[in-house]
């Protein structure tokens, strides 16, 4: 009895096992976080997406699983599925950041990745390379410009002014717009915990000069990697803030929590500041509710040089886990996913099947492509992975979409009106920063919190001494001997 | 032994519970371990046992974080704030819902104060931003209109602790009612018979039989309320907080989120939450001893 009972618990365990893998029978799998389904957290239709997985396998000769990300913090899902039991096998991630999980590319990338590596700059690759050679993920991105100015022509018509190319043109701009309107107002993004690239490389580089993605600058008093509230000029940065905002030009909101898609909704948005996609994707979808309304790119000069600062490719990345079982399907993926010849596969993985979910307008690179609405093809593009520049290759037949894929290829990678940061070729070893850094989150929080209050004028910028000597010893000198060490290294290397 | 087989049938119903609970939530104890390791999340099993043991690193890195005893500091304001509000608030509504004789009314009533129950953390957030925003939000435009004052309510440090605590009291009020008003369901009705005949109102019925009579449900529910001192509301506060209100609204929750989470030091969070547990126990521990002495039915 005891033998006829374990033989059928066996048999059932052995065939629910078979099962799963049977009707599971993928090559490998992607957690696709690359912001693709930031807004389709759903996930496609079951039944299109086992098509456009069939079609896919027809095309690639792989056959791919995606992880669709259903938490609002994908870094937080990400670092979960990592620890778990089955760990994805293709991500997006800053490959210094997860280096103890991922597989070094190079014979990879020599066997089966020959169009992909014609595709991406060669720029590019230098970021993802380690001190010791290895390839460590395919560039998510290159350099670029996204921290931009932008103004309103209809307003700058009205008041009869040109596009400014200033600071203090630009506060006459603001000026002017209240003068037409008092709801016009100025939006950018804040400091955040250790999300201040944005602001740092941005509007603070026209009064401190240029920063690194770790908003620091080189010190030539005595060479060491400094952060931007030791930066000269720092303070008038501080105080011209401040002074918009007593002036009422600036959103109060941008320091709490602040709304852009309905902001611009309200067609009162006169000056953004800020990363480039809040102009080329969310005001053609607002623009007919506010009639006449047009944004102009304006690079502004500062005392310390261009308001922007151009953004290294960094070490954002594709990369692939160490435990993969399959590792030669996916770069097989991701070079068919990125050839240089067709955007066959770029334009499948995001539209879905060709004839059926989209068709070709003209051919050849770039390629225009008629799409439908992912509400009626009821797919998302779970396949598809982003890639910059590649995507400009792909240009959607669609007007919401031609400002965006029109900026691709021109504003956003023009680099001749902002800053080249110090660290433009260098990959900073985050994740040794911190290590190195043990209060780094303190140090991060203490400017956010401060620079939050000298803004608003909650606290005195003749305090900036005492905020100063508050980050020493929250551990700013740890901070600042972790990214000279880092930096002398590149340099030797 | 003999009674346990006589009772046999009781303990298989409550297997599937112990199960439960020892894969759930004893086991997992074992990972605390983590807290005295430099564990990486991605060595998986391996890294727990092959990690290097660091002692008391993680504990002594958060203790000694300059922002420690504020984070400390808003988690027991804000916890004490929702408990001081919110704890009485669902106690008051089920008396006044008991006093509701209508029985449609007092349905439509219930259901009204369920419904934020079932209205996620995030969901609700949006809508406080479309309340609150300085921009086109509803509340702040109409004082705008008649004030002529644009509030930043979020991003102020003197209303956003009272935002917390309001919305969560609103989003809890109902829910929590439930189980006093099933406490007031099952007391015996002669009680109040009696009460009548000799001449009692019914805030005098409320008071002296109503209360009372539900003082077990109140002490073991305020019990469990101190033991969750330390879980000032996560969620609320993450998608509702920025730098402008970090001063007060910085709690554990969030530090361990930024310190520990994202910054893929488990261990550190892991020795953050044994913290917390160990304080949540102390609490617990004390407020039970507290309300034996006092002579109510405490949780053991």
């Amino acid at each position: 009895m005891k033998k006829l009972i374990s033989t059928i618990f066996l048999s059932l365990v052995v065939s629910l096992f078979t099962t799963s893998l049977k009707a599971d029978g993928h090559d490998f799998t992607i957690f696709n976080n690359s912001g693709m389904l930031q807004f389709d957290g759903g996930g496609s239709d079951p039944e299109v997406l086992a098509k456009v997985t069939a079609h896919v396998k027809k095309l690639s000769g792989v056959t791919p699983k995606v992880i669709v990300p259903n938490m609002q913090d994908t870094t937080e899902q990400l670092n979960l599925l990592l620890a778990g039991s089955n760990p994805p096998d293709l991500f997006q991630a800053n490959w210094d950041v997860y280096k103890s999980t991922l597989m070094p590319l190079n014979d990879l990338l020599a066997k089966h990745g020959d169009a992909l590596l014609r595709s991406i700059p060669e720029t590019s690759w230098k970021y993802m390379t380690d001190s010791d050679g290895n390839i460590m993920g395919i560039p998510r991105t290159a350099a670029t410009s996204p921290y931009m100015t932008w103004v309103r022509q209809d307003i700058l018509d009205q008041a009869g002014l040109e596009v400014p190319k200033t600071v203090e043109e630009l506060t006459a701009y603001m000026a002017a717009a209240q003068k037409i309107n008092p709801d016009f107002k100025a939006g950018t993004r804040a400091w955040s915990g250790n999300k201040w690239e944005e602001p740092a490389m941005g509007f603070a580089a026209a009064f401190t000069g240029a920063m690194s993605g770790n908003a620091a600058f080189i010190d030539p008093s005595d060479g060491r990697v400094k952060p931007v509230p030791l930066a000269p000029g720092i303070e008038d940065y501080l105080r011209f803030m401040n002074d918009w905002h007593n002036k009422g030009y600036w959103y109060p909101d941008n320091w709490s929590k602040f709304d852009e898609s309905e902001v611009f909704r309200t067609c009162n948005m006169a000056m953004w500041s800020g990363w480039y996609s809040r102009v080329t994707i969310i005001v053609p979808k607002v623009e007919s509710n506010c009639p006449g309304m047009k944004y102009v790119r304006a690079p502004i000069m500062g005392s310390k040089g261009w308001m922007a600062t151009t953004r290294a490719s960094g070490t954002q990345a594709y990369v692939i886990n160490k435990k993969a079982k399959n590792p030669e399907a996916i770069m097989q993926y991701l070079n068919w996913m990125w050839n240089d010849q067709s955007v066959e596969g770029y334009a499948t993985g995001v539209n879905g099947i060709e004839g059926d979910h989209w068709s070709y307008e003209s051919k050849g690179m770039p390629a225009i492509v008629n799409t439908k609405d992912k509400a009626e093809t009821k797919y998302v593009g779970d396949f598809g992975l982003p890639n910059f520049p590649y995507e400009g290759n792909m240009q959607p037949n669609d007007s919401l979409w031609a400002t965006h894929f029109n900026y691709l290829g021109s504003g956003l990678t023009k680099l001749d009106d902002s800053h080249q940061p110090i660290d433009l070729y260098m990959a900073w070893d985050k994740g040794r920063i911190a290590d190195e850094t043990p209060t780094l989150g303190d140090v991060h929080r203490m400017i956010a919190e401060n620079f939050t209050a000298f803004y608003t004028g909650e606290r005195s910028i003749d305090e900036y001494d005492d905020f100063l000597a508050e980050l020493d010893d929250a551990g700013m000198q740890d901070w600042i001997n972790a990214m000279t060490a880092q930096m002398q290294e590149s340099w030797a290397n | 032994m003999k009674k346990i087989w006589k009772y046999r049938f009781y303990y298989y119903l409550a297997l599937p519970g112990l199960i439960y609970f020892a894969i759930f939530h004893y086991v997992p104890m074992g990972g605390a371990l983590i807290a005295f390791k430099d564990i990486s999340p991605f060595d998986g099993l391996r890294g727990f046992f092959d990690a290097p043991w660091v002692g008391f690193k993680h504990f002594e890195r958060f203790t000694s974080s300059v922002y420690f005893l504020d984070v400390i500091e808003n988690t027991l304001i804000i916890s004490g704030l929702k408990i001081l509000f919110g704890f009485p608030a669902p106690i008051i509504l089920a008396l006044l819902l008991n006093e509701v004789l209508r029985m449609s009314l007092k349905r439509i009533m219930q259901t009204i104060s369920y419904l934020p129950h079932f209205i996620s953390w995030v969901v609700t957030a949006g809508m406080i931003t479309a309340l609150l925003a300085t921009s086109g939000g509803l509340l702040t435009e109409t004082i705008n209109d008649f004030t002529g004052s644009n509030i930043n309510f979020l991003g102020n440090k003197d209303y956003f602790v009272g935002i917390l605590v309001t919305s969560h009291v609103w989003k809890t009020i109902g829910w929590s009612s439930i189980i006093y008003l099933a406490a007031m369901s099952s007391i015996d009705p002669s009680l109040y018979e009696s009460a009548r005949i000799d001449g009692a109102n019914r805030l005098q019925m409320a008071w002296h039989i109503t209360l009372p009579s539900i003082m077990f449900v109140i002490v073991i529910m305020f019990l469990l309320e101190i033991g969750n001192l330390l879980e000032a509301g996560f969620e609320q506060i993450l998608l509702l907080y920025s730098p402008s209100v970090y001063k007060v609204a910085d709690i554990i929750d969030t530090f361990v989120y930024r310190e520990g989470l994202l910054a893929l030091k488990y261990s550190f969070a892991a020795a953050v939450g044994l913290f917390k547990a160990v304080i949540a126990f102390v609490l617990l521990y004390t407020a039970n001893r507290l309300a034996n002495r006092l002579g109510q039915t405490g949780l053991w």
